[in-house]
């Protein structure tokens, strides 16, 4: 009879990875909160990009205040009842992420959108946040 | 045509792993993946997955920069206790599952008690 842990998966890379992060130094990902994001000022708009793989994009909440954007949804775990986990890295649970935005954006044009497990925030700036020549007289 | 260069970051993805009765299922995070750069396969008893995240554009000033670009790789030795012959995969919104079969021999067996 079979009562031990079973692992079917016996990593092979586990060293080489451990030396990778040595080489390329990749930051370890719990360092920052999840979702990791990127910003990109654009002139006009502000670019929020988020790495949340396997989101139920119904259930992602996008809300700015002032000018914090907030992010908030829950990673669900793969299965969950009659199955025994053998490997559990993937992080997983509700999360809540508060961005705060450089500039002051339009909130009544903002767009998302959902594609490969990223999402992507656009975030128009709101004319106050425009740059205004002055002329010198 | 995308020249392959050197010192691209390698990304070793999150997974989670987990068996059914016939089944062992691994999951892995590979966000920004698509179908045409995502491979995985099984070669004398390993299991390699690969991909690519790549920035989507490069215009504009970077100020919050937490994603990481680059190939995800990774590699597991299987247990002979798997049928290596058959593995499905799909992969959806940088997700992928690849649900491995246990061989016939491993597989609990279901006894029927009889009553006389």
């Amino acid at each position: 009879m079979r009562l031990a842990v079973w692992d079917p998966f016996r990593e092979v890379d586990a060293l080489q990875r451990a030396a990778n992060y040595l080489v390329h130094s990749v930051p370890p990902r719990s360092r920052t909160s999840y979702p990791p994001v990127e910003m990109v000022d654009k002139g006009d708009k502000i670019i929020v990009t988020a790495e949340a793989p396997g989101l139920n994009k119904d259930e992602v909440e996008l809300s700015v205040l002032g000018d914090t954007l907030t992010i908030a949804g829950e990673k669900k775990l793969p299965a969950e009842e009659g199955v025994n986990y053998i490997r559990h890295e993937r992080p997983h649970g509700k999360f809540r992420k508060l961005i705060d935005m450089p500039y002051s954006v339009d909130r009544d044009s903002i767009s998302a959108s959902y594609k490969d497990g990223i999402l992507t925030i656009t975030l128009p700036k709101a004319e106050e946040a425009e740059p205004k020549k002055v002329i010198v007289e | 045509m995308t020249e392959e260069t050197r010192n691209v970051r390698r990304i070793v993805p999150p997974v989670d792993i987990y068996e059914t009765e016939n089944d062992v299922v691994l999951v892995a995070d590979v966000p920004g993946a698509t179908k045409e750069n995502l491979q995985i396969d099984i070669d004398k008893g390993e299991l390699t997955i690969k991909g690519t995240f790549e920035r989507q554009d490069n215009d504009g000033e970077t100020l919050v920069d937490e994603c990481i670009y680059g190939e995800y790789y990774r590699t597991f030795t299987l247990a002979d206790t798997i049928n290596p012959e058959k593995i499905s995969a799909k992969l959806n919104d940088g997700v992928l599952t690849a649900t491995l079969s246990k061989r016939e021999k491993v597989k609990p067996k279901k006894i029927t008690i009889e009553t006389e």
